[in-house]
């Protein structure tokens, strides 16, 4: 009889501040490892740092959802995946490129320079708010998600006042385990909104991303109407639901380890550092980036074969000991090497600047502003998102003395 | 030393830039990579072959 390898099922359980415990064990024995999908399929896991970046530049292995082998890694997901047309981030060369670079120079040093003062605005707004309003306050809710909704409105020309509902759809499309029809239903609702949004911008236009899309690609016939309301309903969750999370759980780390809170308090120039360690502690893409192999290839030995489904994990390679020793220690004083929470390849995160720029004001300004900041609740009974692509607390109640200790 | 950028390739991904912000910038109209010109400083050279590893697509290389 021939002994059968155990296929485990993917995903793993996860303790709340870190990536699955199976991962150690993984990495250390069978780097590339077949996992069982929730509808019986096969794919494999990379779990190390440097198969990770080999897998992701490499454009032999398709990220279009369509492609037969494809790993859907919930039924959610894969409701989403194969009924909806596919954008940005589900297209392969050459119809990514072309898309990307009608993108690429909203990003840039000078666009994100220019963005500075109006995002420190932000900030300090709604630090100000939470000290008026006295402790205790929901750091997720009153502070880390309006930050990214309202920059992500601001650049995309998109009316604040609507943030409950692009939040809710947003937070819907996202969904891990939800009924298949959620996440579909959440995505064509968004589309209804950018597809008004576009008409409301052809009759008033604005100083924003939406306008400029319209003006230089819309009109001269680079991009369909259809494929900009893709393009703008994606900018606007990816622009807001990533940063928030990291935003809470960052905050989070740092009051978990009040020196670290400290140190940002004594030198604000930290922030920098801070955020890379932040990013790449809590890797919060939490299952990880898709792909097909369309050929067979070779990856240290192992022929992963055309037609494999392969999920490349952000939170395993940057909790490699090879890449990053003593990972699950959270240090913000650290000097580390390169992380992959944006990911790699191609497909390698387009608003990380903008990502950087919001963590880097915020970590730079409220250790200062709120120095006595401090968890209102014990650290076990902070509730995380269980159902959610995109790691994250549900609230994070927060409290801080008031008078004397605060710099107003 | 010289840094060879493929322009086919670069996507505007920026992370040159955020490596090695002395030697890297990106075009305002494009996105794409503005690579310095001519020989560099062996002085440097950790934080150019940093900006070229961090690079997602392999759009630079070194030539020495």
């Amino acid at each position: 009889m021939i002994a059968v390898a155990e296929v485990p099922a993917f995903p793993f359980e996860r303790p709340p501040l870190a990536p699955p415990v199976a991962l150690d064990q993984i990495r250390r024995n069978e780097p590339l490892k077949k996992v069982r999908l929730w509808n019986g399929a096969d794919a494999w896991i990379v779990v190390r740092h440097d198969d990770f970046r080999a897998i992701l530049a490499d454009n032999r292995f398709s990220v279009n959802p369509l492609h037969p082998g494809y790993p859907n890694v919930s039924e959610a997901r894969a409701s989403l995946m194969l009924k909806e047309e596919p954008t940005l981030v589900r297209l392969d060369p050459p119809e990514h490129t072309a898309l990307r670079r009608m993108l690429a120079k909203e990003f840039t040093p000078s666009r994100m320079l220019a963005l500075r003062a109006s995002v420190q605005e932000t900030v300090d707004r709604l630090i100000a708010d939470m000290l008026e309003k006295g402790p205790p306050a929901d750091f997720y809710h009153d502070f880390a998600l309006p930050i990214p909704s309202v920059v992500i409105s601001q650049m995309l020309g998109v009316p604040y006042d609507d943030h409950h509902f692009f939040q809710d759809r947003g937070s819907k499309k996202l969904a891990f385990n939800a009924h298949p029809d959620v996440p579909l239903k959440a995505a064509a609702e968004m589309r209804d909104y950018m597809d008004r949004l576009i008409t409301e911008k052809e009759r008033k236009p604005g100083d924003d991303l939406v306008t400029r899309l319209l003006h230089d690609q819309i009109q001269p016939g680079h991009l369909s109407r259809e494929e900009a309301v893709r393009l703008c309903e994606f900018l606007l969750v990816a622009g807001h639901e990533t940063t928030a999370n990291m935003i809470a759980l960052g905050t989070l780390s740092l009051l978990l380890d009040r020196e670290q809170y400290d140190c940002l308090i004594a030198d604000p120039s930290l922030s920098g550092r801070a955020i890379e360690e932040m990013l790449r502690f809590h890797s919060i893409v939490q299952y990880g980036l898709s792909r097909v192999a369309t050929e067979d290839v070779d990856i240290n030995g192992q022929v992963i074969r055309a037609g494999d489904g392969v999920i490349s994990l952000i939170n395993a390679a940057n909790w490699d000991p090879s890449a990053h020793p003593d990972p699950d220690r959270f240090d913000i004083r650290k000097k580390r090497s390169m992380h992959v929470a944006f990911g790699f390849g191609v497909h390698q995160c387009l608003g990380q600047p903008l990502a950087r720029l919001e963590m880097d004001v915020v970590f730079a300004t409220l250790p200062n502003r709120m120095p006595t900041l401090d968890l209102a609740v014990a650290a076990k009974d902070i509730e995380f998102k269980q159902d959610a692509l995109v790691y994250g607390v549900e609230r994070l109640p927060v409290t801080w003395q008031t008078g004397g200790g605060q710099a107003q | 030393m010289k840094v060879i950028a493929d322009l086919n390739i670069c996507i505007g991904a920026g992370q040159c830039v955020v490596n090695a912000p002395d030697f890297f910038a990106q075009d305002d109209d494009t996105g794409l990579v503005v690579a310095p010109i001519g020989d560099l400083p062996e002085a440097r050279r950790e934080e150019i072959e940093m900006a070229i590893y961090a690079c997602p697509t392999r759009a630079l290389s070194l030539s020495e």
